[in-house]
């Protein structure tokens, strides 16, 4: 529930990011006349309120992880501006780190000679966390993501599905006030990846004026938890809403879809009904699949009326609600597949 | 055939891009002499400083000595720390070595390429580093100018001194394989005690009795000794402290020594590395990320 | 303590505890940070002995090979420290912590200066054993008082390298490597400065904190002809102390405000 009269979470203005290529190495054969800078981030504005579990979706090399990197302080912007919680992450930077924290999935950081509960601890003493709080803490976080087991095993000899979860309890057990998750449940196990979205949102509902930022490739993860949702690629916010919105936008047509028992009754000319744009039909043996776009979701009333009343039997009636999926393909032009579109130098150079 | 030939070539190109990951030449060239250069140079300092303490005891061509056997070690040394230094980064930093091992090329014969790459290395190191002695130091001419180099025993003992450093290298880099990152230091603690065992400055008549006997069963004392003497020509019969248990030998007996030790250090490369690899492998340290 | 101090404070704290948890742990530490380094000592006791040289020289040796332990920890432990860091993914959750990266070096320092004191510590025991080191001090405050300012000295330098270091990226590795031969060299790991080179030469060494501190610890121990008189040699150290320090954090500042705008803090493999 965003609290609304408060400075936003997390404010950017067109905020951009290049990364100059790398030089070619000696005695090779001398760069090519390509670009010479790569646009990672190109002018994105977003705005995420206190509150909010706000999400950014889009594929690989969209951007995500350096939004988040200039967001947390780690590399400054090129041009534009970006603030967290009211304060600006170039010149108020000592002010902002005390209120964050972090964690990106498939990284493994930590000490491999210490173990879970020692690297955790660790990680929150330099956050001024008492050792007290810091082992209440980690003790509750390790039971979050079933790693209590684990607690005095040795970081080295952990898997790396492990060393995500410790990764993730790291970035609670400073109780930050604006949290940044990126990608926080790549590579992990379904009913891992589970608990660890019901966690989230817990969290989040345990105090209002927490916020949070994930970054997710998996639409149904964004779908699920976001409160809003912007989705970014090559750099670049393509839409930012909340899901409900941003999936309506790509439907101007409500769309039933009905089975019929096998007959002739009704279902040939629904077409011609007012406020029905198109009806398709495919008939099997057993049933009769009727698929209608309509202008306005009431109009179903009266595609029903004119089936009853000329006879048809209907076996099931579905609404078909559209999926981020659908947005993303609308948006981009293809799907959440590969990561094609990375490679593709954009900006920058001539 | 190929398949071999073809991961030596990969692995040696391999460890010479990682080797000369430089932005610029320059310093790549200045870090193959620098290094190498200053070790030497400090032995010299200490030449001095005893002459300084304890009078003209100290005979002139205990320079030419220390001067040339450190060389020579430098190539043992590249050698032997970048074998296990490449099992070390390999596995630590690249986070390829387990890669590798699936991959269908010989796991030995990648790290033989690797070895190749620091050879390459370590010699022209030498050379420089004795090209550096020649210009600084009168004593160095002199010893080197008197018979000039023996060429022919000089490729005899580097032959053969070649499959000596590859199986040391072996040996270490075996270990390595169940060690963490601190490998290297055990890499370079080996180093030092081979240092002191094969008499690089100092004759080995200095050490205990007992300790010669170790000496001498090194490939690697006779290995220094024919490269002094294919450098230098034989120690001069006028310098009692420098003359070592070895000074009387035939060059023919020390090539035929130094292939007889070289040999057995093979054979126990060859079982160590195979026991070390199995062990790996059993432990799951192939993969096995430390960190600190 | 105001928050900032104790930030400071238990950063420092919470790093130095892997380093030394690390000395519990490592199983194979006694033989490969302590017997190994013994064993080459002694090549270059018997290189002095072969060339008849007296037997204080031996104890230079040992000293140097004590001494050079802490530079190591210097340039490996310290200077590369940040490097590993970043390696093994920690530096960009220091850098985004509250906490001063300064009390994480500290940490460090704390961390390595503990670790590394035990090995010099055997490393002396076992040459000063094995060759009859004789020992004679001047005074065994003088001795210890330089020592310390040696070692803040040395540990503030690694600080300063630590961030030049991590600048330079891959290159750090190898300037670790290549700086190692020419201190041996500079600072007389072996021998004394002032016996061999030229008095411009080893006053411009003294720069490097090894060598004042060496220099002095020679005299008081063995008596040795020295660069400066000792109590000039401590004053330079504590100099030197208090000036890496403010320019290793200075150098921290502005490292970390240039990684982050060339986005260097968190890549690998380069
Ligand atoms: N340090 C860097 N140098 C050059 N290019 C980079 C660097 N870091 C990221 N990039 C490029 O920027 C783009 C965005 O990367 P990133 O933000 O990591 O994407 P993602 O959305 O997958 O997290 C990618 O194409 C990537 O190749
Ligand atoms: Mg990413």
């Amino acid at each position: 529930m965003p609290v609304m009269d408060h400075p936003p979470a997390i404010r950017t203005d067109q905020l951009t990011r290049t990364y100059r290529l790398p030089r070619k190495r000696w005695g090779k054969s001398p760069p090519a006349d390509g670009p010479a800078a790569f646009t990672a981030l190109d002018g994105v504005t977003l705005e995420v309120r206190p509150g909010e579990l706000f999400g950014l979706l889009g594929p690989n090399g969209a951007g995500k992880t350096t939004l988040i990197k200039i967001l947390t302080t780690l590399l400054a912007p090129s041009s534009g501006t970006a603030r967290v919680d009211g304060l600006d992450v170039v010149r108020e930077a000592d002010a902002i780190r005390p209120r964050i924290n972090m964690v990106s999935g498939g990284e493994s950081s930590g000490y491999g000679v210490l173990n879970v509960r020692e690297n955790l601890w660790l990680f929150a003493r330099i956050y001024g966390v008492s050792t007290r709080t810091a082992y209440d803490r980690i003790g509750a976080m390790l039971d979050v993501v079933g790693l209590a087991d684990k607690a005095t095993a040795r970081v080295s000899h952990l898997s790396t599905g492990q060393r995500q979860k410790m990764n993730f309890c790291r970035g609670f057990i400073t109780d930050p006030k604006i949290l940044f998750l990126d990608e926080p449940t790549l590579g992990l196990d379904v009913t891992s990846a589970r608990a660890i979205r019901g966690f989230v949102r817990e969290w989040m509902a345990e105090r209002p004026e927490r916020t949070l930022l994930l970054t997710t490739h998996y639409m149904a993860e964004a779908d699920e938890l976001c409160d809003r949702l912007a989705i970014i690629d090559r750099g670049k916010v393509l839409a930012c809403d909340t899901p409900a919105n941003l999936k309506k936008r790509v439907q101007k047509h409500t769309i039933f879809e009905l089975s019929l028992a096998p007959g002739r009754n009704g279902w040939a000319d629904l077409g011609k009904l007012p406020g029905v744009h198109q009806s398709t039909a495919n008939e099997t043996p057993t049933t009769v699949e009727v698929k209608v776009l309509l202008e306005e979701e009431p109009v179903i009333g009266s595609v029903v009326q004119k089936l009853v009343t000329s006879g048809g039997h209907i076996l099931s009636l579905k609404k078909v609600e559209p999926t981020l999926e659908d947005v993303f393909i609308e948006l981009v032009g293809h799907g959440l597949g590969g990561d094609k579109p990375a490679d593709r130098p954009s900006g920058g150079g001539p | 055939m190929t398949q071999p030939l073809r991961t030596l070539r990969l692995a040696a190109w391999l460890g010479w891009q990682l080797e000369t990951n430089w932005a610029s030449p320059w310093l790549f060239a200045i870090y193959m002499v620098v290094k190498p250069v200053c070790g030497s140079l400090m032995l010299v300092c200490m030449f001095y400083a005893a002459r300084a303490a304890a009078g003209a005891k100290v005979p002139a061509e205990f320079l030419p000595y220390l001067y040339v056997s450190n060389a020579c070690f430098g190539l043992i040394g590249t050698v032997m720390f970048g074998l296990s230094n490449a099992v070390v980064t390999d596995r630590e930093r690249y986070r390829m070595l387990k890669y590798i091992y699936i991959s269908p090329a010989h796991f030995r014969t990648y790290f033989l390429g690797r070895g190749l790459a620091r050879a390459l290395e370590g010699t022209v190191g030498g050379a420089l580093n004795i090209a550096a002695g020649l210009l600084l130091f009168a004593d160095l001419r002199r010893a080197m100018g008197g018979e000039g180099i023996d060429w022919l025993w000089l490729v005899v003992f580097l032959g053969v001194g070649s499959a000596m450093l590859w199986a040391a290298g072996m040996i270490l880099a075996g270990a390595c394989l169940n060690m963490s990152r601190n490998g290297m230091f055990l890499s370079e603690g080996i180093g030092g005690v081979v240092y002191l065992l094969s008499g690089v400055v100092f004759p080995i008549a200095v050490l205990p009795v007992w300790i010669q006997w170790v000496s001498r069963a090194l490939p690697t004392t006779y290995w220094l000794e024919g490269m002094r003497r294919a450098l230098m020509g034989p120690v001069p019969a006028d310098t009692p402290i420098l003359r070592g248990p070895l000074a009387d030998w035939s060059n023919a007996e020390l090539a035929g020594m130094l292939a007889l030790t070289t040999a057995g250090l093979v054979v126990v490369a060859h079982y160590f590395w195979r026991w070390n690899e199995r062990r790996a492998w059993r432990l799951g340290k192939l993969e096995e990320n430390a960190g600190v | 303590m105001p928050s900032s101090l104790r930030l400071f404070v238990d950063a420092a704290r919470a790093r130095t505890y892997p380093r030394v948890a690390w000395l519990f742990r490592s199983r194979t530490w006694i033989f490969q940070e302590t017997l190994l380094p013994v064993l080459g000592v002694a090549a270059f006791a018997y290189s002095y002995r072969a060339m008849q040289a007296p037997e204080a020289y031996t104890g230079l040796v040992v000293l140097g090979a004590a001494m050079t332990t802490f530079w190591m920890n210097v340039l490996w432990g310290m200077g590369a420290a940040l490097y590993w860091e970043r390696d093994a993914g920690n530096l960009e959750l220091y850098v985004m912590s509250p906490a001063p990266l300064m009390g994480i070096l500290t940490g460090m320092a704390l961390g390595g200066m503990t670790t590394t004191l035990v090995r010099a510590a055997t490393i002396t025991v076992a040459g000063v054993l094995l060759f009859n080191v004789p020992l004679q001090p001047t005074s065994w405050w003088a001795l210890a008082g330089v020592f310390l300012l040696t070692l803040t000295a040395l540990y503030g330098l690694g600080m300063m390298f630590a961030s030049v270091f991590l600048r330079w990226g891959r290159e750090a590795w190898h300037l670790v490597n290549l700086f190692q031969e020419p201190v041996y060299l500079l600072t007389g790991t072996n021998f004394p400065v002032s016996a061999i080179f030229p008095k411009a030469v080893a006053v411009v060494a003294s720069a490097i904190p090894l060598t004042a501190g060496m220099d002095a610890m020679r005299q008081v121990l063995f008596h040795t002809p020295g660069i400066f008189p000792v109590w000039q040699e401590a004053l330079l150290l504590a100099v030197l102390s208090v000036v890496f320090l403010l320019l290793a954090r200075r150098l921290l500042r502005n490292l970390e405000r240039r990684a982050k705008e060339e986005g260097k803090l968190t890549i690998r493999w380069q």
